[in-house]
């Protein structure tokens, strides 16, 4: 993961967290404090299993000309 | 080059001959620097996407890539907006035969055929669809520029992975015999202390080009007219052909493919630049490339008799060569340049 997308998940991260603590956060999350802790310093990378339990879903852009085969993405159909 | 929790390397490698006998794996001459395209972007292309990196390589020189994983990932792999396992369209949908699983797959050297080889991936110009890159000969104008496209899969269960190692690892002198000392599982790098070999033997081949020093860099253009002829020069864009057969398998994946989530966690556009123009623009010297004529250190091979092979397809073996575009494989094996596999020149 590039540094700005780093920053950008940290600072996600950060509003998710709210006025907890990060031992509740942590333990919201079903991590440990140091790890949680870590990740919110930018000294670890989140993984994609604390990403998931935050709420945070990865936006990944198709480049159509690298990848021609790519499926257009379906349009949600509003509920 | 890390890639999600996957770090790939590009190798560059000796061009291995281009006849009907396939090859055992060439070494790797040094890791390939990625430049960030948002560095360069006014010298680079404008569809080229501002996140992507590109590569320098001289026309014909071949390369490989390794992968290693922090825990087992799927992947998509092709250029040009081709999948270098079936043929078709790059997509970003896992298939059956479609894509790699690492571990057990250490190394990709090229486009895969159905016989348990691969035809080495070749550096060749991007001449928007009418050059001889793989991509150019199967979609023509289709083809959006020469960019190595990368997707990668992490799986939805981490811990529900079975840990699979990759077969051990060998290296020989021959370019054909199959003659390896085998040495230990293949950790998605080559053999160190034989590539150190091969260094010793080649002075002149420089590690890696990030480790290129002051004293060896090409001198930028000093004289005004120079200059400015350079400060409007653009990266000449290169594809990837279809070089000689190597003797490589990919795997089948271990795993089953329910195992993989359903979309990318990682996508890599490299885009490919002429590496003459890169140096005479940046004044970045860039390794020459090694043929196999000339090559004197080991060549590789997996102890992976007992493994599977994926289908491959036969859509690559009808086109050109990058390294003989004029000629078809009968043409090749005649021409006294072109040295039987094995032989030396």
């Amino acid at each position: 993961m590039k540094q700005d997308q780093t920053d950008d998940v940290k600072e996600l991260l950060q509003q998710i967290r709210g006025e907890r603590s990060v031992t509740q956060f942590a333990a919201d999350l079903g991590f440990s404090k140091q790890y949680v802790s870590n990740v919110l310093c930018g000294n670890k990378e989140p993984s994609d299993l604390l990403l998931r339990r935050a709420g945070i879903r990865k936006k990944v852009t198709i480049n159509y000309e690298v990848f021609p085969g790519a499926r257009p993405a379906k349009k949600e159909k509003d509920r | 080059m890390r890639l999600g929790t996957l770090e790939i390397t590009f190798h560059r490698t000796v061009r291995v001959p281009d006849g009907r006998q396939p090859s055992n794996l060439p070494p790797s001459l040094g890791r390939i620097q990625l430049y960030p395209v948002s560095k360069y972007v006014e010298r680079c292309p404008k569809n080229w996407e501002p996140e992507g990196y590109f590569m320098a390589l001289y026309d014909t020189e071949a390369m490989w890539m390794s992968f290693t994983p922090q825990h087992a990932v799927a992947l998509l792999v092709g250029a040009g907006g081709i999948n270098a396992l079936n043929g078709e369209k790059l997509g970003t949908t896992l298939a059956k035969d479609n894509y790699l699983v690492a571990p057990p797959q250490p190394w990709l050297d090229g486009w895969k055929d159905t016989d348990g080889t691969v035809y080495q991936f070749v550096a060749t110009p991007y001449k928007r669809g009418e050059g001889i890159s793989v991509a150019e000969q199967l979609m023509g104008q289709e083809s959006k520029t020469g960019a190595i496209g990368i997707a990668l899969f992490d799986p939805n269960d981490v811990k529900a992975l079975k840990p699979i190692l990759p077969p051990m690892e060998g290296y020989s002198g021959s370019i054909i015999d199959d003659d390896f000392q085998w040495t230990h599982a293949a950790g998605g790098y080559a053999n160190k202390e034989a590539l150190m070999h091969c260094f010793g033997a080649m002075p002149e081949i420089e590690c890696s080009a990030t480790q290129v020093s002051s004293e060896t860099a090409a001198a930028p253009p000093t004289d005004v007219t120079a200059r400015l002829k350079c400060a409007s020069r653009k990266f000449t864009e290169m594809g990837i052909g279809r070089g000689g057969k190597i003797i490589q398998k990919i795997y089948p994946d271990p795993h089953g493919l329910d195992v993989w989530q359903a979309e990318p966690s990682a996508m890599l556009a490299t885009y490919l630049v002429n590496a003459e123009v890169f140096e005479q623009i940046t004044g970045q010297k860039v390794p020459e490339p090694v043929g196999h004529e000339v090559y004197q250190g080991h060549w590789f091979g997996m102890k992976d008799s007992q493994q599977g092979d994926i289908a491959g397809t036969q859509k690559f073996s009808g086109l050109k060569s990058a390294v003989f575009p004029a000629s078809d494989v009968k043409d090749q094996e005649e021409k006294p340049e072109q040295a039987g596999v094995g032989e030396k020149p």
